[in-house]
């Protein structure tokens, strides 16, 4: 990415490496949605760093490169046809809202890329839900193509999360694999995530604990409710693949920052995540639900770390079976 | 020692002052009293008129309205089903069945207008809710209540369908309101409820 | 000239420099309910200025009389009359309005500015003053909440007082629907809040050389 003096930029390299985990997925989103996804990315973390660098410049501190880790997360979970004003709206919402006033890098409660979607989401919710884009088909994809939203039959598509829930047969799940279905730009394709996801765990940068266990919980959630064949529920495979579940838990939920610090609590932290993501695609009237589930999970997060801590210390050995996350 | 020095003066002095003050009160509020239910029985009575075809100037003073209503708008009686009637010049033009059921913040209250035919929705008037303005609150507004005029009352199933503003409508169906979810819902529950049983009373009687 | 200069300084105090809602940070309960709208703000602002004025000069003729341990008793009687008499000339009078504002004029009386002006200002005031002082106060409450009621209704309707506004209602503007809804104002309110005091401290910091 940007290389930046360090005065400006401060270095980091788990960020880094997460940057290079979601490249398989910008280009499936160029794949399949057309060159204007790559200006998507581009606009978002030029504006990212923009808002971090105005309030950064007046802390005299640097900006950090995990701003473009949430502005890169941010354009991947937005809809191909994103408006360009929605789409900074959100973005200079994210890092202020999300991150700045909280105090900057470390202090924010919220993953910030995930504020800024709810805040658009609940801001414009017809742009955000009323249309997508058909991903392109055939060999070359979308490569020639600046955006599949101008296609006439837009206007028409729904994601496949959305048509589970209208009680509609689930999509083949070959497509969900290769993920050329409409969808939110970066995350329709398994193949794609799963590359950068297997390299994130794989190289320890995002927290093993939390990617395991937020599978092993939604899977054991949707395997349930497929088993007492609940209304509204998707069936195992299709929620595992669909809507963006994978690349949540590997890239958002993992976040070090908005993330618990102690491992008993990132257990629970990822279960309740899991769980309730569960509930809110199968039953609610919304489709954002690993975005609620996450937001909320957040909001535990420092309740669950001083919890787990407490108790530790009542036990007496404190510091020994909770060693905290600390850096990799 | 001063009156004020006394154990029992607070008692008294709390004693005089909400007296006072809610003498004060009770005095205006009796004054207001009439014009208070005036105003409740002519905000209905707007209601009920609004949702009849009868052609109105823009605004209507509430005389107007409530001469309109003494002189046209009949009281329910068995064959109209709880509907009020509508009768100008001795021949029956329409019904007026007041609805009611919760909204997304309290309950929401209105009268829904029937043409003669027993079929044909004349308009929707609403002349209580809690609304969120600008999203459930919309409910209020012409371009959601006229998209009712018109619209026949379906002889099975939803009497009037509510769907989503992308989708197209037919004969039975109206827009909800995009961003008011719940309110569209509970509108749209129970205001499709009190109309079936209307349709059932109406369709037995005639 | 000494009360005048007085009076000039209670108006500053209420309004600015101790204004109820970014300084303070009180009746921001009510300033999160009625803001959507720039008409029912006002309405809203009118009625705390109305119920904090008359209730500082009440509470301040009854100072003298008022039992210490009772006073409180008295403050709040005084404001639920003032507040009990706007809403019933606002059902009687104003129909629609009451409608619209629903229970929150009720809320008044729990209103922390009101009950605030009225235990440390009128208690050990003269009348004159603390009906000054309770009338600016709501006053600094007032433009607040209509700044708010501004930027919340231009955004999320894309009008002011009902009247559309060019471009912002407009099928070039999205309309932001957060705004409509309380947690537009919670944002709006924080911003303007955050500016304010910026505003506030940069004055302070010019004008710290001179004293």
């Amino acid at each position: 990415m940007k290389k930046g003096k360090p005065r400006i930029l401060m270095k980091q390299a788990i960020m880094r490496r997460m940057i290079l985990a979601m490249i398989p997925s910008i280009i499936a989103a160029i794949y399949f949605f057309g060159w204007r996804s790559l200006f998507v990315v581009l606009v978002s973390c030029a504006v990212g760093f923009l808002t971090e660098y105005i309030f950064a410049h007046r802390r005299n501190e640097p900006v950090t490169e995990a701003v473009f880790v949430s502005a890169i997360i941010y354009a991947l979970i937005l809809p191909p046809t994103i408006a360009w004003h929605i789409l900074i709206i959100g973005m200079v919402f994210a890092i202020m809202f999300g991150k700045m006033v909280f105090g900057g890098f470390g202090n924010n409660i919220f993953n910030p890329a995930m504020s800024g979607r709810a805040f658009i989401y609940i801001c414009f919710p017809v742009a955000m839900t009323a249309t997508w884009a058909p991903a392109a088909q055939g060999t070359w994809g979308a490569l020639t193509t600046w955006s599949t939203g101008l296609a006439p039959d837009a206007i028409t598509s729904a994601t496949p999360m959305a048509l589970l829930k209208a009680g509609q047969t689930a999509p083949h799940l070959l497509d969900l694999l290769i993920g050329r279905l409409s969808g939110t730009m970066g995350v329709t394709s398994v193949i794609a995530i799963l590359l950068g996801g297997i390299y994130v765990f794989y190289t320890k940068t995002a927290n093993r604990r939390i990617i395991i266990t937020i599978i092993i919980f939604y899977a054991l959630a949707n395997g349930f409710l497929a088993l007492i064949k609940a209304p509204g529920a998707a069936g195992l495979l299709p929620a595992l693949m669909g809507g963006g579940f994978l690349f949540g838990a590997f890239f958002m939920a993992t976040d070090p920052i908005s993330a618990p610090r102690t491992r008993p609590a990132q257990i629970v932290y990822a279960a309740i995540i899991a769980v309730s993501t569960t509930i809110i695609r199968s039953f609610s009237v919304f489709n954002g639900g690993f975005m609620f589930s996450l937001l909320l999970a957040n909001m535990f997060a420092p309740i669950l770390d001083y919890g787990f801590k407490l108790r530790s210390k009542r036990k007496g050995n404190a510091g020994e079976k909770l060693r905290t996350k600390s850096e990799h | 020692m001063s009156i004020r020095d006394r154990a029992w003066f607070p008692i008294i002095y709390m004693f005089v002052i909400t007296l006072l003050l809610s003498a004060v009160l009770i005095l205006f509020g009796s004054a207001t009293r009439q014009r208070v239910k005036n105003n409740e029985r002519i905000a209905y009575e707007r209601a009920v008129i609004q949702s009849l075809p009868i052609d109105l100037p823009a605004r209507l003073s509430t005389s107007q309205i409530h001469q309109i209503y003494i002189t046209n708008v009949y009281d329910t009686t068995e064959a109209s089903a709880g509907a009020l009637r509508y009768i100008k010049h001795d021949t029956l033009v329409g019904y007026a069945l007041p609805i009611q059921g919760p909204g997304f913040w309290a309950p929401i209250k209105g009268v829904i207008g029937i043409a003669a035919d027993g079929k044909t929705i004349t308009g929707v008037s609403f002349y209580e809710q809690n609304e969120t303005p600008g999203l459930g609150g919309e409910i209020t507004k012409m371009e959601f209540r006229e998209q009712f005029v018109g619209k026949q009352i379906s002889q099975s199933g939803m009497p009037v369908q509510f769907r989503a503003a992308t989708d197209p409508l037919d004969e039975n169906s109206v827009h909800a309101i995009t961003g008011a979810t719940q309110t569209s819902n509970r509108l749209s529950r129970f205001l499709n409820e009190q109309l079936a049983i209307w349709r059932e009373r109406i369709t037995a009687r005639q | 000239m000494i009360a005048q200069k007085k009076t000039g300084d209670v108006i500053l105090t209420a309004v600015w420099g101790d204004n109820p809602v970014f300084r303070q940070i009180l009746g921001i309960c009510s300033a999160l309910a009625v803001t959507n709208l720039v008409l029912n703000t006002i309405v809203m602002g009118t009625a705390v200025m109305f119920t904090t004025a008359l209730s500082g000069l009440t509470v301040s003729l009854l100072r003298k009389w008022t039992p210490r341990i009772i006073r409180m008793m008295v403050e709040v009687l005084v404001i639920a009359f003032y507040v009990i008499l706007f809403d019933r000339a606002l059902k009687a009078y104003w129909p629609d309005m009451s409608r619209n504002l629903g229970p929150y004029v009720g809320l008044i009386i729990t209103n922390c500015i009101i009950m605030g002006r009225a235990e440390a200002f009128a208690n050990a005031n003269p009348p004159g003053l603390s009906f000054v002082d309770g009338f600016f106060s709501g006053l600094g409450y007032a433009l607040i909440l209509l700044c708010v009621a501004v930027i919340r209704e231009l955004l999320g309707m894309g009008t002011l007082l009902g009247i559309p506004i060019p471009f912002f209602s407009s099928a070039l503007w999205d309309r932001w629907i957060i705004m409509v809804m309380p947690p537009g104002a919670f944002f709006t309110l924080a911003v303007i809040v955050w500016l304010a005091r910026t505003v506030q401290r940069s004055k302070q910091v010019t004008s710290g050389g001179n004293k």
